[in-house]
């Protein structure tokens, strides 16, 4: 899937920013929930 | 909505979906989640980092466009004919080697550290070079304080180091030995001045020469290829995709005023029509009406901050005439009275009548001048060094009675430093009164004050009591860049003493335009407003037929703190 946004040149400057806005947002939300699942697993051993 | 964006959505669906649904309970199960969660980060990861070299690469490109070359040379033209040639008649040669403002900036220097005094008292040591007039330590020769610190200063410079600890060390040293040390640089810079006054005019006059010869214009022409070329460089920068760029990257303007539906609404705002009701051609005109208003406007406003310099003059003006009549006592002349009691004066007396103010000022600055090279003279201990003026620069200890001697020539030449502000005094205002008259426009009295720093200086500083001296300078280049490089229509065909409001002048003529404009545009409470909106419609205007789209500018303002540029 990722690859297809390996060439984003054809795009239009507001879908370029739309697709950078939305992958970054995401990205920090699950890197959150990765955090706390690293914090529950260091306890836990 | 492009494919890409749904995609992207549809996965991001799909992937919280995932982390909801995964097992989470005991230790493998949690390993195993954090395993997921590692390649979900890693997908959105690569492609945030799709986007953003993308942004990266489009940025970059944008912000790659370089100014109109044709912009520099047209104003190095209007530079050269305005300080070259039209300069001429109403500035002299001290201020066109703007020698009136480092010596104000010099004059101030109990408010500044060494450096800045160094760097200020170089900067007209090179403005001689620049004429033709290489300096040495000999040309200091006011007194032996002027003499010593200078040369040190000077062989200094040669090095690069005009703040060396030799420097400081000699500054130290002679600053204790007589306190008025700058002051007396000061008078000596004013002083070699008036030794070559008259190479100096000369230089200008070949540079002149020069500059009409190059431009191919007679001096006749010069004010109309002037104004062409400031008409020129203004289009040029209109449409100029740098310029346009920078002025939102500086934070002139602001992209959130530039959107379609705010240009839409301010113009039919402005026009009471629907801007599709109006055609091609209609849609030009009016344009152009725009373009022309705002210039106005511009003109307007500068006008009113900067008005309080023309009271000014026309108070000096005013001043000066009841001197000339005799009404009130010349101030420029009042140190002549103890003169004019003496009775071997009385001849001489006669004779300065017939002199004008600043004829006698200068009379007296030659005079206190052969005064102090006398006492420099008896400063010199010894008979074959009494030939040479430069004796003191033989070190000897001083007699007893010299230090008097000493004393009083310290006295004289701070007398010469306020002869010299009487003489700049006396000169601006016969400057005034001589180019300044009843069909004058506005235009003609800022020209004049503009040529003069220390008038505009003390000017502010007599409007802006707290004014720090950063703002000053501030405040007068952008005075001058207004009346140098503006293309004028309102000031230079008003009257100075036009009792009409130039805002009403204004408003009756675009309103005859078709504009839906009044009076309380004007009102003090809503004139930014107004300006605003008008700079933002002709602004667009600019924009579209600029080189650089409306869309890039928005996209590099976006992008500009994701990609921390």
């Amino acid at each position: 899937m990722e690859n297809n946004y390996k060439d984003l040149s054809k795009i239009d400057y507001n879908e370029l920013l739309q697709i950078q806005k939305k992958a970054s947002e995401f990205f920090k939300q699950v890197s959150s929930q990765y955090e706390t699942i690293k914090k529950v697993e260091e306890e836990n051993s | 909505m492009s494919s890409l964006i749904k995609e992207l959505e549809e996965q991001i669906e799909i992937d919280k979906e995932v982390i909801d649904v995964l097992p989470k309970k005991g230790v493998k199960q949690i390993r195993e989640f954090k395993k997921s969660l590692e390649e979900i980060m890693k997908r959105y990861e690569t492609i945030n980092n799709y986007a953003i070299a993308e942004m990266n690469s489009r940025y970059d490109k944008i912000n790659s466009i370089k100014t109109n070359e044709e912009i520099g040379r047209v104003s190095e033209n209007i530079y050269e004919l305005d300080n070259l040639v039209l300069s001429e008649k109403g500035q002299t040669s001290f201020e066109r080697m703007q020698l009136d403002r480092l010596t104000y900036k010099i004059n101030g220097y109990y408010k500044k550290n060494l450096v800045i005094i160094n760097q200020d008292i170089m900067a007209c040591v090179n403005k001689f070079k620049e004429v033709g007039i290489k300096l040495t330590g000999k040309d200091f020769n006011i007194s032996e304080y002027a003499n010593e610190y200078m040369t040190v200063l000077l062989e200094e410079a040669e090095k690069g180091d005009i703040n060396s600890d030799r420097v400081k060390d000699t500054f130290e040293k002679v600053y204790w030995k007589s306190s008025d040390l700058i002051d007396h640089i000061l008078v000596n810079i004013r002083y070699i001045y008036d030794i070559h006054e008259s190479a100096i005019d000369k230089y200008y006059k070949n540079k002149t020469e020069e500059v009409l010869k190059s431009l191919k214009v007679t001096e006749k022409q010069v004010q109309e290829k002037k104004e062409e070329l400031v008409r020129q460089l203004n289009a040029l920068k209109s449409v100029d995709g740098r310029l346009i760029l920078d002025s939102f990257l500086n934070g002139v303007h602001s992209i959130g005023d530039y959107r379609p539906d705010t240009y839409t609404s301010i113009y039919e705002n402005l026009i009471s029509k629907k801007l599709e009701d109006l055609n091609p051609d209609e849609k030009k005109t009016m344009d152009d009406n725009f373009k022309k208003l705002n210039n106005n406007l511009l003109e307007y406003t500068n006008y009113l901050e900067f008005k309080f310099i023309i009271d000014e003059i026309l108070h000096l003006k005013t001043l000066r005439e009841k001197e000339n009549a005799g009404k009130v006592e010349n101030t420029d002349n009042a140190n002549n009275k103890k003169d004019k009691k003496s009775k071997k004066d009385k001849k001489s007396k006669k004779v300065e009548k017939k002199l004008t103010s600043s004829e006698v000022v200068k009379n007296s600055i030659k005079k206190s001048f052969v005064d102090i090279k006398k006492l420099n003279s008896e400063i010199s201990t010894e008979k074959t060094q009494k030939r040479c003026f430069f004796s003191f620069l033989k070190k000897k200890a001083l007699p007893k009675n010299n230090k008097a001697v000493v004393l009083e020539r310290n006295n004289k030449v701070l007398e010469l430093k306020e002869l010299y502000f009487k003489l700049d005094n006396c000169n601006l205002k016969d400057k005034i009164v001589e180019n300044i008259s009843d069909t004058s426009k506005i235009y003609d009295v800022f020209k004049i004050a503009s040529y003069d720093y220390g008038f505009l200086a003390r000017t502010i500083i007599k409007k802006y009591k707290d004014i720090v001296e950063e703002d000053i300078d501030k405040m007068i280049e952008r005075f001058i860049k207004f009346i140098r490089l503006y293309s004028f229509s309102v000031l230079t065909n008003v009257n100075v003493y036009e009792k009409k409001e130039i805002a009403i002048v204004i408003k009756d003529k675009h309103k005859l335009l078709g504009l839906e404009i009044s009076k309380d545009n004007f009102l003090e409470a809503n004139l930014d407003d107004f300006a605003k909106q008008t700079k933002i419609i002709d602004y667009y205007n600019d924009i579209e037929k600029s080189n650089i789209p409306l869309e890039d500018i928005q996209f590099i303002m976006n992008s500009r703190t994701i990609l921390k540029k």
